[in-house]
């Protein structure tokens, strides 16, 4: 996991630095940051705050054109105004499409064009009182940006595109399922690939996450509209363990764009798994969440499960990842299964809150476990993130069961003990190994000398 | 290979003028072709984030009762005048398209709520400047006649709003 790739301005600054200070060569510094896809002369930097600052005022230009447009105005008359904005929709686009083809830039003046030619829907829309269904306006506004996108490969042209069909799945979602979403995903994630947008992967991962959440919940509706249910859970949890796979195998990629989004996509799979696992550790919460399961006749449970067992072909054929993370993955769909057969079967295995009790203690020893590994997994790999990760979860977790005394006093109390137990034998366990491996250091330098 | 790039941005703006005059073909169709007609209807004023501000306006018949349909359905309700007066009114509305008489064509859009369901024709919006839509609101607070011109296939267009008295007189 290339954690530190995230960070290419303050390893440029650094590596500039240690070439003035004469502890590296300037070859030398180029060499390091070779590995990290910049070098000490790359003026992202500059670029990039021109690019940012440019981006923003497009943007504040765009929504004066929307707040103008908004603004109805009755007493210019009403061929002039639509007139006018479409004229300024296509004269913009023309000034963009002249600048792409002639020195390859222009994405600026499109996206002011994708942003005027949103407006006039709006204005037409106003001028006629068309107020039947507005999230078609938006549909609109989307389809027609998408090939512009996709043609230019721009990056800024996609976001726009994704935040409109993003406002879009919003609104259309709460009448009937957005499927025409897969247009503006494909689109976008076609664009990230060739424009090789590490960036907008991540907002297509993201917006992907939220259409499928969506989809179930209309499954869950049965028709009438989006309901959120407690299987959401069981697919979120399924689709964690996909990106997981994903951030590793995106990490191996030869590509440096691929490896930075696999490297934060990583991050937030683990922030992920980390929030489950806490939200779990309350019994109410797990409780909860197993009586409104439907069994295994639950819908979230299939969709959960087809994501986990892709993700388990994933990290075991690709061996992907350290074999803890590995692991689990691979147990995911046991896991899930057996989870849905005790919190579905309340009329036929009987007590759900017996089952509550016994999935909340081995949550809280998951958990615990799994703070153990990032520690040790942040320490070995030198990864902060791990480390830091790893102890802020072990202190969230003491404080919250201190908090909520889990099996009154003396079930807490156990527990703890439990805990320090596990946490004693883990370190007892980590410095033998780490003695060993001095042992087996010392013995391979004697043989050598 | 270049100009078939020129080509294919040339055919994607061609996109988008052809979707934004498609939005306004649809919304100038029933103002060309359509009869007009008037039906009392209740303003509230909220604000689009992208159209601005507009007066909504509530009917009687944009409410279903008791029926099976689904948000996406559409709907079609046969237009009634009465004989006393010259406003029109809802009939029952139908899953069928009527096959005489002048009818709106709707679409179920809300969620089942008070054992009803939310139809929108089309005519629920009446943008304006602000001030003039926060005084539209005042004015028309207690009832109000929407002008509405509806084409032979039920599309309609709402071309105005009046205060009820006017029309009466």
């Amino acid at each position: 996991m290339q954690l530190l790739g995230l960070l290419r301005r303050e390893l440029r600054s650094e590596c500039r630095q240690w070439v003035v200070d004469g502890d590296i060569s300037e070859e030398q510094g180029n060499r390091i940051l070779a590995r990290y896809d910049t070098h000490l002369d790359d003026d992202a930097d500059g670029s990039l705050a021109y690019k940012v600052l440019v981006t923003v005022a497009l943007l504040f230009v765009g929504l004066a054109i929307l707040l103008l447009v908004s603004a109805n105005w009755e007493d210019i008359p009403r061929a002039v105004r639509m007139l006018g904005l479409i004229a300024t929709t296509i004269t913009l686009n023309l000034i963009g499409i002249r600048g792409h083809v002639k020195q390859g830039e222009g994405s600026g003046w499109l996206f002011l064009g994708g942003i005027s030619y949103g407006a006039s829907i709006m204005l037409i829309a106003q001028i006629y009182h068309l107020g039947e269904h507005f999230p078609d306006g938006l549909f609109y506004w989307a389809l027609g940006v998408a090939p512009m996108a996709w043609l230019v490969r721009s990056r800024l042209l996609a976001l726009l595109m994704l935040a409109v069909a993003f406002l879009w799945m919003g609104a259309q979602g709460q009448y009937t399922p957005p499927w025409a979403m897969v247009l503006f995903l494909g689109v976008a994630g076609a664009v990230a690939l060739r424009a090789h947008s590490g960036g907008l992967l991540l907002v297509v991962i993201a917006v992907l996450v939220s259409w499928l959440n969506l989809l179930l919940g209309w499954v869950y509706g049965d028709g009438w509209g989006p309901d959120f249910e407690a299987g959401h859970l069981s697919l979120n949890m399924g689709l964690l363990a996909l990106l997981y796979a994903f951030s590793h195998w995106a990490a191996q990629s030869e590509a440096h764009y691929l490896r930075r989004s696999g490297s934060l996509v990583g991050l937030w799979s683990l922030r992920g798994y980390l929030l489950l696992l806490l939200m779990f550790s309350f019994r109410e919460f797990s409780e909860g969440y197993l009586h409104e399961l439907v069994g295994l006749a639950d819908p979230g449970l299939w969709a959960g499960l087809l994501a986990a067992m892709l993700a388990s072909a994933w990290v075991v054929v690709r061996r992907l990842g350290s074999s803890g993370p590995r692991l689990l993955v691979m147990l995911l769909p046991f896991v899930l299964l057996g989870i849905h057969a005790f919190g579905g079967a309340e009329t036929a295995l009987g007590d759900v809150e017996a089952a509550a009790w016994l999935f909340v203690v081995a949550v809280n020893l998951l958990a615990l476990l799994s703070a153990i590994v990032l520690i040790q997994e942040g320490l070995k790999r030198g990864l902060t993130q791990y480390f830091y990760s790893g102890i802020v979860l072990i202190l969230l977790l003491a404080l919250m069961r201190y908090l909520d005394l889990f099996g009154d006093y003396l079930g807490a109390a156990a527990m703890f003990l439990v805990a320090a137990a596990v946490l004693y034998g883990a370190a007892r366990f980590w410095r033998r190994q780490q003695n060993q491996e001095a042992v087996s250091k010392t013995a391979a330098g004697e043989g050598q000398s | 290979m270049k100009r078939c790039h020129v080509m294919g941005l040339m055919v994607a703006l061609g996109l988008q003028v052809a979707v934004m005059a498609g939005v306004f073909l649809g919304g100038v169709y029933p103002l060309w072709v359509g009869e007009e007609i008037r039906l009392e209807t209740r303003p509230v004023d909220p604000r689009d984030l992208f159209r601005g501000n507009y007066a909504r306006l509530g009917y009687d018949f944009s409410t279903l009762k008791a029926s099976d349909l689904r948000p996406g359905d559409v709907v079609y309700l046969p237009l009634e005048k009465q004989s006393d007066e010259a406003l029109w009114r809802g009939g029952e509305p139908q899953a069928t398209e009527p096959e005489t008489g002048l009818y709106l064509r709707g679409r179920v859009s809300g969620q089942p709520w008070s054992a009803g369901n939310t139809v929108k024709y089309g005519i629920e919006a009446l943008f304006a400047p602000k001030e003039k839509a926060l005084a539209l609101e005042r004015q028309l607070r207690d009832s109000a006649v929407a002008v509405v011109r509806v084409a032979p296939n039920g599309k309609a267009a709402l071309v105005t709003v009046e205060a009820k008295a006017m029309n009466n007189e």
